[in-house]
């Protein structure tokens, strides 16, 4: 079955195209040359986005002092970039692949956002070098995205795969694999290389979140970070909301990042904020 | 490429040397498929190369994920009927009577994985003092357990459960006593959760900093054990639990052959080791 998926796949049918303006800001904020007048503009082109960004700085999450921000500048400016960047991701990502699905699309990217948050909370406690850190949090984002694209090229069957998984304790991974010859990572992997065009780094952790060693050493370390966190997520009861077998996560990944057990109450109450703040962002 | 025997027979010994884990004959298709992911980890391209890396690895870390990775963990929650009839009926009177008049009562919870039979007890426990109108001995009662992985111990520590592990053993009543929701995780009672401390601890380390015990509960997993490491293993156990005191081993296994530090009883299908007064 793999070589009809992968034909659908070149063929791309309904799949959600990148969203213009993350692909614009993406572009804009590599640029050295680019202004933050030039940024605002690009985002104001987006009345939604822009209003969510409005609202998001003026929350409790990222509220910037008693100032009310009224002026999508002030907030680019307050927020930094970065942060701009990852509002923008959520925002317009959750919003994809929304059409009639066989998943609970809401929990599925709750549980994506989750995954994106924790990372960066979950950053504090590991040796992951900063640059990486915007990197994972798209790569949270992101990282279940396969399962979303098997569900809109072969919805019937992918439905019926589904209903099987609850009969075995078995990662849903190995279980795709098995039956379509191809499991969500690689499929999510493929189709972000070829319609979405980021960077190679989180292709690379989409591909890998569920064992998360190969690749350079960065590589590894985003991919490990993802699978702690998707792990941590899991555990918490915020997994993407298929009724199977969750591995929690690879003690390899966590032991690598340097992580220790000590730190296990407040990665846990970190994880519920990331949720938490998830849920919020999902309500805009 | 396909490990060789050579490869195999190095590496089987490697594991029953350092790891205190015995492979039957025939068994030896496992070191394959279970040390295959932490091959790939370590990228080592053959199991030689791998072998020659455990070997000279200092910190030890290698040793643990191969003898975790050689041992299954799996848990249920209140593990053979039989055995916690007799836990309820009469250890925990025991050990209720003990902390009346001692002070104090320790319990290990031995190769705990992900934590459900410390807290079977500690839900049995519970029940007990309620019962009795004494709520505050169960201050006076403390439960470790121990784990050779982290994964497992997180999980214990979080003391979340997905509908699969709830599904496995747990009586209803307990569940809707004990655990309320949270997505889709069932998450065990918080306040009752501080009375257990989960350590990361392997089996074959010394157990002088763990203290002594008033039951020791080491089940599922001798079963792997090499006959040198079972007999180093119970002579430990026997030398942290107070005498008079009960060691719970899984069902079939036994120390009958190993050391004499115990006297073994049956109770309706349940083996019992009680620690002796005077060590021989």
């Amino acid at each position: 079955m793999r070589e009809m998926i992968l034909d659908l796949l070149s063929k791309k049918g309904d799949l959600p195209p990148f969203p213009e303006v993350l692909r614009k800001l993406q572009e804009m904020i590599n640029d050295p040359n680019s202004s933050i007048a030039k940024i605002e503009k690009v985002i104001e082109l987006d009345p939604v986005l822009s209003g969510s960004i409005l609202k998001l700085s003026n929350s409790a999450f990222y509220g910037l002092g008693r100032q009310k921000v009224e002026k999508l500048s002030l907030a680019i400016n307050k927020l930094g970039l970065k942060t701009i960047k990852q509002i923008a991701f959520s925002l317009k990502l959750t919003g994809l692949f929304n059409k009639k699905n066989v998943l609970n699309y809401l929990t599925f990217w709750r549980h994506s956002l989750s995954v994106a948050i924790s990372s960066q909370h979950l950053s504090r406690y590991t040796n992951i070098p900063k640059q990486l850190l915007d990197i994972a949090y798209l790569s949270g984002l992101m990282h279940d995205v396969g399962i979303m694209v098997f569900s809109y090229l072969i919805p019937e069957k992918y439905e019926s795969f589904l209903h099987t998984l609850e009969e075995k304790e078995e990662p849903i991974q190995i279980r795709e694999k098995e039956h379509f010859g191809i499991d969500h990572q690689e499929l999510g992997a493929l189709f972000i290389e070829k319609w979405w065009k980021v960077n190679p780094k989180i292709i690379h952790t989409v591909r890998y979140h569920h064992f998360p060693f190969q690749g350079t050493e960065e590589e590894q370390q985003c991919a490990q970070l993802i699978n702690v966190a998707d792990g941590l997520c899991n555990n918490s009861g915020f997994s993407n909301g298929i009724d199977c077998f969750h591995e929690v996560f690879k003690e390899g990944a966590w032991e690598n990042l340097g992580l220790s057990l000590s730190d296990a109450e407040s990665i846990i109450e970190d994880v519920r904020n990331a949720v938490d703040q998830a849920v919020e962002l999902l309500k805009l | 490429m396909p490990a060789s025997q050579y490869e195999f027979d190095l590496m089987k010994k490697y594991i029953e040397e350092h790891c205190g884990i015995y492979l039957k004959q025939g068994k030896e298709y496992l070191v394959e498929s279970r040390l295959n992911d932490l091959m790939i980890e370590t990228a080592c391209k053959s199991l030689q190369e791998f072998y020659f890396k455990a070997q000279n690895e200092k910190s030890g870390k290698l040793k643990d994920r191969i003898t975790d990775a050689m041992t299954t963990n799996e848990t249920f929650w209140f593990r053979d009927d039989p055995l916690w009839s007799y836990i309820k009926e009469e250890t925990i009177p025991f050990l209720l009577d003990r902390a009346e008049k001692e002070g104090s009562v320790r319990i290990l919870s031995a190769a705990a994985s992900t934590g459900q039979e410390a807290y079977s007890l500690l839900m049995l426990l519970d029940e007990a003092v309620k019962l009795r109108r004494t709520p505050e001995l169960l201050d006076k009662i403390e439960i470790i357990g121990t784990d050779i992985s982290s994964t497992s111990i997180f999980s214990a520590i979080s003391a979340r459960y997905s509908s699969f592990a709830m599904k496995r053993g747990l009586p209803e009543d307990k569940k809707r006593k004990y655990f309320s929701k949270s997505g889709d995780a069932w998450v065990y009672d918080q306040e009752l959760k501080k009375r257990v401390t989960f350590k990361l601890f392997n089996l074959q380390n010394s157990f002088a900093s763990l203290g002594t015990f008033d039951l020791i509960l080491c089940r599922y997993v001798v079963i792997y054990f090499s006959d040198t490491f079972k007999k180093e293993l119970f002579s430990k156990l026997a030398e942290i639990l107070k005498p008079g005191c009960v060691l719970i081993l899984g069902a079939g296994e036994s120390l009958k052959d190993y050391t004499d530090a115990f006297d073994i009883s049956y109770h309706n299908k349940v083996t019992l080791q009680t620690r002796k007064q005077e060590k021989k």
